[in-house]
């Protein structure tokens, strides 16, 4: 019984380099062998409020995503932008991308070629979809597409004046959209959105963001500032699976391509790796609590 | 007179901003949603200007007087010549200065891809093992606060990914048999009619449970309880720290507007 | 070729940062300060570039800048302002800098009184009244939330001490609080873990034989290098022992 206490203890203070060594396997194993560890994804309130939001837009509504996220934080939230872009282009929403983070420019234009590129959606640029610039101002330029979008934006990306895009006739103001799309990792971020636009004029809006940002914003989403919450990679994985299973439902083809075959996303192949992670943190602290316990009552 | 001024301004510009909201005149909100915020975007590009030569001061300094490892600040101006270089001089790419950082094929694109992206992404990174570490030395049950922190964050990481769906409930059950024991274990003297008491009631309960045919409940599903824990406490803890921090930013920025706040200017 | 250099860069980088892990070494110290000087050179171009030259100079000289505004005579005090903020570097004209700084402090104030008046406090209050309409289950949930918030408050209360009624009631608020911050630590190992499990595909993909095994490769030499400096560090303690 002793030796097993001193196992116990001794498993308490292992060098901390051995816990980033089991913490790194526990990553890669999954990643190099994704057959290996294969379990369903249940998907939470939250992520089903965000998809039958969405999911309620009819053909021709006006959606509005904005790309507030960069390079550091693309594994949590590019493939949800990229299962959004695929939701919408589905339901035949015409797609008004903004990016809000320089970086975000760059992630906007990934997610857009990666759509595109797939060619399951027959999209036009300034028919289906308008990319705007990048602007530096943060919650400034939320607050100015609120109150005047073109006191903002002249031209879209591609130099090409917004009064000579048909995609742009009638939107002056956010109210003028039908839903707002956020993709955030910090600020400006949901909450700039909610304080700035979305509350005081009235315009549905959801969010898709880090996991470390998610307790901040469940307030938001309790009181129905913010509809439905993808919180980080589990989110997006839940997104994806029921955009899935959406695009293959043959009665949601209309606005697809026939004979392109439909890829399940990036995030749901990571869930393995995140979930043996976790595992292995809970073990850990369960280890290192064992070790306390039996420590204090050796010294009492 | 130089302070009166700067409290004066900041009176004037908040009442300012904050009247924007309240009265409808077009010059008024036309310059407050337009111009002002502007000028506040442009201030504050200078004081980012500021910042990054308060860091070239401080490393010119460690390199100048030799101090510790002032060999790794001739990397830091390196790496800072090298982007004003190919963000101010030289291009690389097609397109005129200013749209070239953003353009694929220019100098500045490159070092921003393929050096600040990486280094940024793998310092985040690297907190997984920190974090790791840090909650298998600190995480310990002290106290019931302790223990709730703890509690809720192992609910959270294992019901928000699919392995906590292969829980079954039964096991579930005995994680909060055991939890409930955990926490009022200091009422037995004895640790071994404690310990009968424990195996008793892992035995018994559930089959108390699959006889009343109560298995299906939410709360032994881990992730619909964890989904409980935030959408109920975790919302109200979340909900109260905003209302505090709404409350206190609204007071302070009320003193601000009204030139209470004497400790604003950087003095 | 730029792109191959540019992926034996990132893994070298990205490698370099992960070697902490070992201990503190020159490896970490160069990417770290390599790290420092290139995010201030990238906010300062970007920062000039997206919004100084376009919004600044661009009202002051729309001709040459050409960011598709009028000419603006009014932007002259932002120039003014901006370059007041500068002064801060001289210790005799330092006093300048805080008219800068008053504009800045005044108009956030400003624009965050309403905001978070209307969005953080009214509307969270709003929300969190229990609606006897619904079903037992959110009546009790939403009783939960109210009570949680109200206990929750009265822990920042300290404008009394906490005992008797309103000690029990605060004590009661912390355990709310205490979920909360396990919840949020749940989601903050959940966040790192996804950005570690992002840096590690993209080590995995730069193994590949098109990118000549970087990975591997710059693995192989760290490990050797931070192997033979760790001897040396040792040899020279026993050394200094002796």
């Amino acid at each position: 019984m002793n030796k097993v206490k001193k196992i116990f203890i001794k498993l308490g203070h292992v060098d901390r380099r051995y816990i980033f060594f089991a913490i790194a396997l526990s990553v890669l194993i999954p990643l190099l062998k994704p057959s290996w560890i294969n379990i369903p994804i249940k998907t939470t309130s939250n992520s089903e409020t965000v998809f039958n939001e969405l999911n309620n837009l009819n053909e021709g509504d006006r959606v509005l995503l904005s790309f507030e996220y960069g390079a550091s934080t693309k594994p949590e939230i590019h493939p949800m932008s990229i299962a959004f872009l695929q939701h919408l282009f589905s339901r035949g929403v015409k797609v008004y991308t903004v990016p809000l983070w320089p970086e975000g420019l760059m992630m906007a234009n990934y997610a857009l070629d990666e759509v595109i590129d797939s060619k399951l959606f027959n999209v036009k640029e300034h028919i289906d979809y308008v990319s705007f610039p990048y602007k530096a101002g943060g919650s400034i330029v939320i607050r100015g597409i609120a109150t005047d979008i073109r006191s903002i934006y002249s031209q879209d990306i591609n130099n090409i004046l917004l009064k000579e895009i048909p995609m742009m006739e009638g939107i002056n103001k956010v109210t003028d959209f039908d839903f707002v799309i956020d993709l955030s990792a910090g600020m400006p971020g949901n909450a700039e959105w909610v304080q700035y636009a979305c509350d005081e004029y009235n315009v549905p809006l959801t969010s898709g963001c880090t996991s470390i940002m998610v307790t901040d914003a469940i307030p938001y989403v309790e009181s129905g500032q913010i509809r439905g919450i993808l919180a980080g990679m589990p989110g997006a994985a839940e997104y994806e699976q029921m955009v899935f299973k959406l695009l293959n439902n043959t009665s949601s083809k209309k606005f697809m391509n026939e004979n392109i075959s439909i890829v399940p996303g990036k995030a749901t192949s990571r869930m393995s790796a995140q979930s043996i992670a976790h595992l292995l943190m809970v073990i850990f602290i369960i280890l290192g609590n064992i070790s306390y316990y039996l420590i204090r009552r050796s010294n009492n | 007179m130089k302070r009166q001024l700067a409290y004066f301004l900041v009176v004037f510009v908040g009442f300012l901003a904050l009247a924007g909201h309240f009265i409808n005149y077009l010059p008024l909100n036309n310059f407050i949603d337009n111009d002002a915020t502007q000028w506040f975007d442009i201030i504050a590009g200078f004081a980012a200007f500021l910042g990054v030569i308060n860091l070239l001061q401080l490393h010119l300094n460690k390199i100048v007087n030799k101090k510790s490892h002032w060999k790794y600040s001739l990397f830091t101006l390196s790496g800072f010549a090298l982007m004003i270089i190919f963000g101010f001089i030289y291009n690389g790419s097609n397109v005129s200065m200013g749209p070239h950082l953003k353009e694929e094929g220019s100098a500045f694109y490159w070092m921003f891809e393929n050096i600040y992206l990486p280094l940024g992404a793998s310092m985040f990174a690297l907190l997984a093992f920190f974090v790791a570490s840090a909650s298998y030395r600190a995480f310990k049950i002290r106290n019931f606060e302790a223990t709730l922190l703890l509690v809720s964050g192992i609910f959270l990481m294992i019901g928000r990914v699919p392995v906590g769906q292969l829980i079954p409930w039964w096991m579930s059950l005995e994680i909060y048999i055991c939890l409930i024991f955990a926490l009022i274990a200091y009422r037995f003297t004895d640790k071994k009619i404690m310990f009968y008491y424990l195996i008793i009631s892992m035995t018994i309960i559930p089959f108390i449970i699959l006889y009343l045919n109560l298995s299906n409940l939410n709360i032994f599903s881990i992730p619909d309880f964890q989904e409980w824990i935030m959408n109920v406490p975790a919302t109200a803890g979340s909900r109260a720290i905003m209302i505090g921090i709404a409350l206190g930013t609204i007071a302070q920025s009320y003193r601000i507007i009204t030139g209470r706040e004497k400790s604003i200017l950087g003095d | 070729m730029y792109e191959l250099i540019g992926v034996w860069c990132i893994v070298l980088l990205t490698l370099s940062i992960f070697s902490y892990l070992y201990g503190d070494n020159p490896f970490y110290k160069v990417a770290e300060h390599i790290f420092v000087g290139v995010s201030a050179g990238y906010i300062f171009t970007i920062t000039f570039w997206d919004t100084v030259w376009p919004n600044l100079f661009g009202r002051l000289f729309p001709k040459y800048v050409q960011a598709g505004f009028e000419f603006d005579i009014i932007y002259i005090f932002p120039l003014l302002l901006g370059v007041f903020m500068l002064f801060r570097l001289s210790k005799k004209y330092q006093w300048l800098s805080r008219i800068s700084i008053a504009y800045i402090v005044g108009m956030a104030a400003g624009l965050k009184f309403y905001v978070f008046l209307n969005s953080n406090l009214l509307a969270q209050i709003q929300t969190s009244g229990v609606d006897l309409s619904g079903s037992y289950s959110s009546i009790i949930n939403d009783s939960l939330i109210l009570f949680g918030v109200i206990s929750g408050l009265v822990y920042f209360f300290f404008s009394k001490e906490h005992v008797g009624t309103l000690g029990k009631i605060s004590r009661i608020g912390i355990y709310f609080l205490m979920i909360k911050f396990g919840a949020s630590f749940g989601f903050a190992v959940m966040g790192r873990i996804s950005l570690l499990i992002g840096r590690f595909e993209e080590l995995i993909e730069f193994s590949k034989p098109e990118y000549y095994y970087s990975t591997p490769v710059i693995l192989i030499i760290m490990v050797i290098t931070l192997a033979y400096w760790s001897f040396r560090a040792n040899n020279e303690n026993k050394e200094n022992v002796v």
